[in-house]
């Protein structure tokens, strides 16, 4: 990871942006302040909580706890509290789904290349890695943690929506009443409203005509899009999505391309755009059961 | 391809699981309670003590928000 | 529309907590809070009184509290007695000296400085269920007074926390030593009886309350108080004038107030935060004791978030009561033996108006500082029957009072 880490701050109508590089993608804070020391200084605190978890949860970065856990050889390894109470929610939302957000899930990626023009693997290739996938596999024992030999965990569709709820709280330790806005790579949450209970415009893209953004009022609470449209294998006619369902190994049938989902706070709103792709077709009715505001692109 | 946009307009998320109006909904859910925990929605105990101790001294009541403490000899 | 409480996001949500730091977990942290306030009445008393308040939150959710307070009290107080055609000469608590006040004006006794301590420790912790308990000790001490209390309570939490119901039990213990000795009450000031060297009183107050969040920017609370007090309840320093039908005084008299005393108040608080970012806070507390008082306070607060860093708190604060059944402004005839009386202005019917504002500044995301002001405008009704010139004259009950406060918080 040669990404060099700065931030860049610049005022904007609304007071300050900063932007900066991390966890692959381009992530922006917004601070209604005049004050350019205190976005400086706020700023800087989300980047750095960012970098933070990117350094602990990264599955590319040998420094990085995840990826040490991934290659510990089935050996025992440290949990931290942070990470503890990251697994129970995992815990949750593995019930909720009935066991399809499996983050051991991930290393199915090694037999499944998703561009168009790619063959699909082989069915013995993919019920060869069957058994090493199963959240309830992974063993927890108080401040320690052990994954059999050959899983591997991939955090990648929560991490990045923790990491805006979490930087957001750094902010509001202090500052509780600053205006701001987080955004990584299209995870986004905001602190609340903007002065004078002015809504934040935050616009969600719509890949297919790049022009056009649907204008979100967001009042409060966070945004986060699940979903790739640009990663599928076409094969013979029948478009293959990137979800894979961790029981048969295959991709989700008919799942949406990208599903985006308002929440109340960025990481819920990661889990509800998740758990809609597992539904496949069901996607739709299911976020209709959630109450909740969603953009979907099938 | 088709594509949809749903938009569920003007009420936020928050608004619509609040939507239902019984006495049993007075309150807020755990993940609304940021606000309230907020210093300014709490009484500054030092500027509550202070008055409390004035007005212990200079009018006939007194307490009421907790147990005044520290009694003295001006009343 | 029927909430289904099974919706994925409200248990999401709530599992969520877990991580995303919102309950469980409490930072280990240090506050600490001081302030100096700067009291002055008008002609009359001045009071310089710094506290410091530090506060431990342990990773438990546990809070210990250490508060200590000084007050240094200078000037002068009205002693009771009326305002008389000529000049009035009295004798000071200790007996040793006396002091002239000039015709016309209101007796005041400036006799004496007055520096008090106070010690408070407090400390509130969540038990296994969730419900907290609190416990807290007191001491406060001056050269002629001494306090001591004791206090303990539990909060329980009913309805995910929107509904607390507390209650507590207090125990104070008071001893007066009055310069010169307790006064025997109702007696000629010139006969100088005594009744020993000090008197005690014992206190104890029991409070229940409940707090209600209404919804995510609101909560009301609402206090219910008993306090039972037995003992020395008097000023052993005021006095009261016998008058004649021309409104002279003949004879100045100790007062003396009832050897116990039930109290019981409610107290209802509201506040709300404002969709702009501003709070607004309103109490109103009803009292009433057995001494016929009855007493109103309504009290207000709206904080108005100026910026980022800079906050103006205007206050506005209503208090009215009405006389102790034993309130005179002074006596016609010789009080018969053990006769309650007293002409402490603080007894009698009166109007209290506070008007002000704070203004605080974040420092840093550490640090803030305060500035109080506020003027509190004291008068009594006294239009009770003034005999001959007493008509004329100046009636001690007018109060003027300016409050300054300086304030330090620190987070470590």
């Amino acid at each position: 990871m040669s990404a060099q880490r700065t931030l860049a701050l610049s005022p904007n109508p609304i007071g300050y942006r900063a932007t900066f590089f991390a966890m692959g993608s381009d992530c922006e804070v917004l601070l209604q302040t005049p004050d350019p020391t205190l976005a400086q200084t706020l700023a800087m605190r989300v980047a750095n909580e960012v970098w933070r978890l990117q350094d602990t949860y990264s599955r590319y970065q040998p420094n990085a706890w995840l990826w040490q856990l991934n290659h510990a050889q089935g050996q025992w390894c440290e949990l931290s509290a942070e990470t503890a109470g990251l697994f129970a929610f995992i815990d949750q939302i593995y019930q909720l789904s009935e066991g399809l957000f499996d983050p051991t899930s991930g290393i199915l990626g090694q037999v499944w290349r998703f561009d168009p023009h790619a063959a699909l693997p082989k069915e013995e290739a993919i019920s060869a890695l069957l058994p090493f996938i199963g959240w309830p596999k992974v063993e927890r024992q108080g401040h320690r943690v052990r994954l059999p030999k050959g899983m591997a965990l991939d955090l990648g569709g929560l991490v990045k929506e923790w990491a805006a709820d979490k930087a957001l709280s750094r902010i509001a330790a202090t500052h509780e009443n600053l205006p701001v806005l987080i955004n990584l790579g299209g995870d986004l949450r905001v602190s609340g409203p903007m002065r004078q209970d002015q809504p934040w415009q935050v616009g969600v893209r719509q890949p297919e005509t790049p022009q056009a953004t649907a204008l979100l009022a967001l009042h409060q609470g966070g945004l986060a899009t699940s979903g790739d449209e640009h990663r599928f294998i076409l094969h013979q006619g029948k478009r293959y999505g990137h979800l894979l369902n961790p029981f048969t190994g295959w991709p989700v049938d008919q799942a949406p391309r990208s599903v985006t989902v308002a929440a109340p706070t960025c990481l819920l709103a990661g889990v509800l755009s998740s758990l809609a792709l597992l539904k496949g077709e069901k996607a739709a009715s299911f976020l209709q059961q959630q109450q909740v505001l969603y953009w979907m692109i099938e | 391809m088709q594509k949809h946009l749903f938009y569920y307009l003007a009420l936020s998320s928050m608004l619509v699981l609040n939507g239902c109006s019984s006495l049993s909904d007075l309150g807020a859910k755990p993940w609304e309670k940021g606000t309230l925990a907020k210093a300014e929605m709490q009484t500054n105990a030092l500027d509550q003590a202070f008055d409390d101790h004035i007005y212990f001294s200079k009018e006939a009541s007194s307490g009421g928000a907790g147990f005044a403490a520290g009694g003295c000899g001006c009343n | 529309m029927q909430l289904k409480s099974n919706t994925i996001l409200a248990q999401l949500t709530v599992a969520s907590l877990s991580c995303l730091g919102v309950s469980g977990a409490f930072a280990a942290e240090w506050e600490l809070d001081s302030a100096v306030l700067l009291y002055s009445e008008k002609d009359r008393v001045n009071a310089v009184e710094p506290a410091v308040n530090l506060k431990r939150t342990a990773e438990d959710g546990s809070v210990l509290g250490i508060k200590l307070v000084v007050d240094s009290l200078t000037g002068a107080s009205p002693n009771g007695a009326t305002a008389a055609n000529q000049p009035q000469t009295f004798t000071t608590p200790s007996g040793k000296d006396t002091y002239t006040t000039p015709a016309g004006e209101i007796p005041l006794d400036d006799t004496f400085k007055d520096t008090r301590g106070q010690l408070s420790l407090s400390y509130d912790a969540p038990l296994s269920s969730g419900n907290r308990y609190t416990l807290g000790a007191n001491l406060s001490s001056e050269y002629d007074y001494a306090s001591a209390s004791l206090s303990g309570g539990m909060t329980h939490y009913f309805n995910q926390k929107n509904t607390a119901l507390n209650w507590g039990l207090s125990l104070a213990f008071d001893q007066a030593d009055p310069v010169g000795g307790v006064p025997v009450g109702s007696t000629d000031t010139q006969l100088r009886l005594r009744d020993g060297q000090s008197d005690t009183r014992t206190s104890v107050e029991a409070l229940f309350g409940i707090t209600q969040i209404l919804d995510k920017n609101s909560l009301i609370q609402l206090n219910f108080g008993l306090a039972s007090s037995s003992g020395y309840h008097t000023d052993p320093y005021k006095l009261v004038s016998l008058l004649d039908a021309n409104g002279d005084p003949t004879a100045y008299y100790y007062e003396n107030r009832p050897d116990s005393r039930l109290r019981a108040y409610l107290y209802a608080n509201y506040r709300r935060h404002l969709s702009w970012g501003d709070t607004v806070e309103t109490a109103y507390r009803l009292a009433s004791d057995d001494w016929g008082i009855l007493s109103h306070t309504l009290d207000a607060k709206y904080r108005w978030n100026l910026s980022e860093r800079w906050a103006l708190t205007p206050r506005l604060r209503f208090y009215q009561q009405s006389a102790a059944d034993f309130y005179t402004h002074h006596l016609n005839s010789v009080p018969s033996a053990g006769e309650t009386l007293s002409a402490d202005s603080r007894l009698a019917s009166l109007q209290g108006i506070t008007v002000g504002a704070k203004l605080s500044y974040q420092l840093s995301s550490k640090q803030e500082l305060s500035l109080r002001l506020e003027q509190y405008e004291q008068s009594a009704d006294d239009s009770a029957d003034q005999p001959g010139v007493q008509a004329q004259l100046p009636q001690s009950s007018d109060l003027s009072a300016t409050i300054v406060q300086f304030g330090y918080k620190l987070r470590f």
